[in-house]
């Protein structure tokens, strides 16, 4: 039999490889101690790998347990979704975070979504108790096509939409929408919005107030969009009793030319007046080159510190608007109504109502800017003072919300439609995270001093440090 | 160890060693970055430096490969054994003088951005996250050259052995996703690693009996585990190879996350063959 008997050379080799292994195993061991401390700097401007305090209140208000699978294959993560997901695992012990491979767990997913619905890789499904919302990894980014059909990537929005999807799967409250028709309005899918109000965690609904003759009791919010034709006096009256119960309105409306009494009446009951006329800007910095600088196409100025255009400002992402009416308040006003500009135009703007003057310049007949464009309304209960009351915004552009020629649809119009909705439907803790934009600016460098950069990192250095070599190396040659 | 250190670093400059690598270097990433960042007018810098690794570990050979490989041919290696100097200050002055070239060369790429921020707003301290990265990278590629430029005393050998350790370290993320994910493989492949060790163990001594007792104690381990959870076997070599990956964990720090576990383990990583170079070395007195 074979003894462990070493020689003086075996038994220092031995010893030698035994504390090998020992370092090896103890480093390791250290490595993996630290492994699940998440101690970790976000060194990004635009802390695109932290949560925002509304996230961190949802959070940590968290009742139930919160399921979230990244479906990605094990070492192919998409590393921009993975970080922020892995702030919210780590940000709650009720929050747990799993990868999963779609290729090996195709009945674990078909749980959570519907029959012949494919999910791509880098998707997010959140889900807890009977709720579940699949999120594609396409809505995590915020996304721009050019004009020759290729998307890039703005931004990142990877926390709007997980943090929506834990409200919506954790308190299972999707607020219902009524979206008007009847009078020739819009529809979301004309407008190219059903997609983006359901991810925004809305659940839709049509209403024709002349069938229904009021507003069902599960509306959240009552949605018009660019009528063409004027409500009638019963639909007025329905709206009225919905609004005075502290209902929640969006109302888009447009240059039509026609008789819009009954919603006139509506929107004066709550110190708001529309305008027929459009707005014309001056502001060279408001109007686009491309547009050949047309005055009636314009980016109006967002109300400052609202909750409704911050997470526009902090993006700096511009609205346009295109042909708008006018809004004003009314001049007897009822106290308990806030009345708030949302978006306005410039001082060097004019409002024209004579609709047959085709001068490029402002006249006699125009009256001056700035003119508010879009406004909310909210109304304060006397006696407790608090905003609980109706809640509405109009927006004086109705067509700007839709595809726009030569520029498509406006993202930032878009926003600030979802922004509204949410406004009004009182989700706020959705409403200001903003997507976090991976835009960056472009050098402004003429070609001489790229060439002059050009010639210092290529030319330049490498030959100062040839010429030092040389220089050294010949003298000590010649000692 | 900081005569050691000295020296070491006199030396990169009085021979074209320190020369060849700081002109490589600097040449190619001149050129790369004046082609992305200056003609095409691209301020994103982060993602540059990141694709600058590659360049790097072409030029890590050289920085490396006569550290000892040099003293070894010209015998001069017997001449440090004998000098008041512990063998750990050795290899740490000799490990600091590389380091020290390449964070020299580094500070030179620092003109870059400082050229692009005339013309655009940099986000300066993303920019220093994946400076902080690339270094960190840097110098455990610089302890890989250190260790195998102390296995052997020819120079071409060793740059050429550490030229393609660095490239297997490169791909083996890569290599990972490609490997079978069943508990059966991770079973295997544990067993193959104790097996290794086993080898390693003979090698050195020569005795079955003290090859055996790594055998006994990794099947036992893995034995053990098997049973407690299996799961873990599941896709183990792939996650086995990630978590040693040194890429791997680079990629957080052009996205602008420094993770302190991340910082942790190039410092672990680099002490490890940094300990093995000098055991490496300690081996001469007795062997």
């Amino acid at each position: 039999m074979m003894k462990l008997k070493l020689n003086f050379k075996a038994r220092h080799a031995g010893m030698a490889a035994l504390m090998n292994i020992a370092v090896l195993g103890g480093l390791i061991l250290f490595n993996l101690l630290f492994q699940n401390i998440p101690a970790q700097w976000d060194m990004t401007k635009r802390k695109l790998f932290s949560l925002t305090d509304q996230t961190s209140t949802l959070i940590g208000g968290l009742e139930k347990e919160v399921q979230i699978y990244l479906l990605a294959k094990p070492g192919q993560e998409p590393k921009d979704i993975k970080e922020v997901l892995d702030r919210y695992a780590g940000a709650s012990s009720k929050i747990n975070l799993d990868v999963i491979d779609p290729d090996r767990n195709p009945a674990l997913i078909s749980n959570y979504t519907e029959e012949g619905q494919t999910v791509s890789p880098g998707s997010v499904i959140v889900a807890s108790g009977a709720y579940s919302r699949v999120i594609n990894r396409m809505d995590m980014y915020s996304i721009s096509y050019s004009q020759q059909g290729q998307p890039q990537i703005l931004g990142m929005t990877v926390e709007q939409r997980i943090t929506s999807a834990l409200s919506y799967v954790s308190t299972g409250k999707e607020p219902k929408i009524y979206v008007m028709e009847g009078h020739n309005e819009f529809t979301l899918t004309d407008l190219n919005l059903q997609d983006v109000v359901s991810k925004a965690n809305f659940s839709i609904e049509t209403l024709n107030l002349l069938k229904e003759g009021s507003i069902p009791s599960d509306a959240e919010l009552v949605v018009i969009l660019s009528p063409k034709r004027d409500i009638t006096i019963n639909e007025s009256k329905a709206l009225a009793s919905y609004l005075e119960q502290g209902g929640a309105l969006f109302v888009s409306l447009d240059l039509t030319g026609a008789d819009m009494r009954n919603m006139d009446s509506l929107l004066e009951r709550y110190n708001i007046i529309i305008t027929p006329g459009f707005v014309m800007e001056k502001d060279t910095n408001r109007l686009l080159p491309g547009m050949g600088n047309n005055p009636l196409f314009f980016s109006p100025r967002l109300a400052v510190e609202n909750p409704i255009t911050d997470s526009l400002k902090e993006n700096s992402l511009d609205t346009f608007v295109f042909t708008s009416m006018a809004l004003r308040e009314t001049e007897i006003r009822k106290r308990n109504l806030k009345f708030t500009p949302l978006l306005s135009s410039s001082e060097s703007s004019w409002l024209r109502t004579d609709l047959n003057n085709t001068s490029e310049f402002r006249t006699a007949d125009d009256t001056a800017g700035p003119v508010t464009i879009a406004a909310s309304l909210a109304e304060t209960n006397r006696d407790t003072g608090k905003e609980d009351g109706a809640r509405i915004i109009v927006f004086a552009s109705g067509k700007s919300l839709s595809t726009l020629p030569g520029l498509g649809q406006i993202k930032a119009n878009i926003e600030f439609f979802i922004n509204s909705l949410n406004w009004l439907s009182e989700q706020e803790e959705s409403i200001n995270i903003p997507s976090k934009s991976l835009f960056r600016l472009p050098l402004q460098m003429n070609a001489l001093q790229a060439w002059i950069y050009a010639a210092i990192c290529v030319l330049l250095i490498p030959l100062a440090i040839i010429i030092t070599a040389s220089v050294i190396l010949f003298r000590r040659k010649n000692l | 160890m900081l005569a050691v250190f000295k020296k070491e670093l006199l030396t990169y400059f009085t021979t074209s060693v320190g020369y060849i690598f700081m002109g490589v270097f600097l040449l190619i990433s001149g050129i790369l970055f004046t082609m992305g960042n200056i003609f095409g007018m691209d301020s994103d810098y982060a993602t540059f430096l990141g694709g600058l690794i590659m360049i790097f570990l072409l030029v890590v050979p050289l920085l490396t490969m006569k550290i000892y490989s040099e003293e070894k041919r010209q015998k001069t290696d017997q001449l440090l054994m004998t000098a008041p100097q512990s063998t750990a200050g050795i290899v740490a002055g000799k490990f600091l003088a590389a380091v020290a070239l390449f964070f020299m060369t580094l500070l030179i790429t620092g003109l870059y951005p400082l050229f692009l921020s005339f013309h655009t707003r940099m986000d300066t301290a993303q920019i220093m996250g994946t400076y902080i990265g690339f270094f960190l990278l840097g110098i455990s590629f610089i302890s890989i050259g250190v260790y195998i430029s102390s296995l052997t005393d020819s120079q071409a050998g060793a740059a050429i052995l550490t030229f393609c350790v660095l490239i297997i370290t490169w791909i083996v993320d890569f290599i990972g996703g490609f490997m079978p994910v069943s508990p059966l493989a991770g079973v295997i492949f544990a067993l193959i690693i104790t097996a290794m060790t086993a080898g390693w163990m003979y090698n050195a001594t020569k005795n079955i009996p003290a090859a055996a007792i790594p055998v006994i104690i990794g099947v036992i381990i893995i034995a053990a585990l098997y049973f407690i959870n299996q799961d873990l076997f599941i896709n183990l070599i792939a996650k086995t190879l990630s978590w040693f990956s040194l890429t791997k964990r680079f990629t957080d720090f052009p996205m602008g996350i420094l993770k302190l576990n991340a910082v942790i383990y190039y410092l672990s990583f680099s002490g490890f063959f940094l300990f093995l170079t000098s055991q490496r070395i300690e081996k001469q007195r007795w062997s």
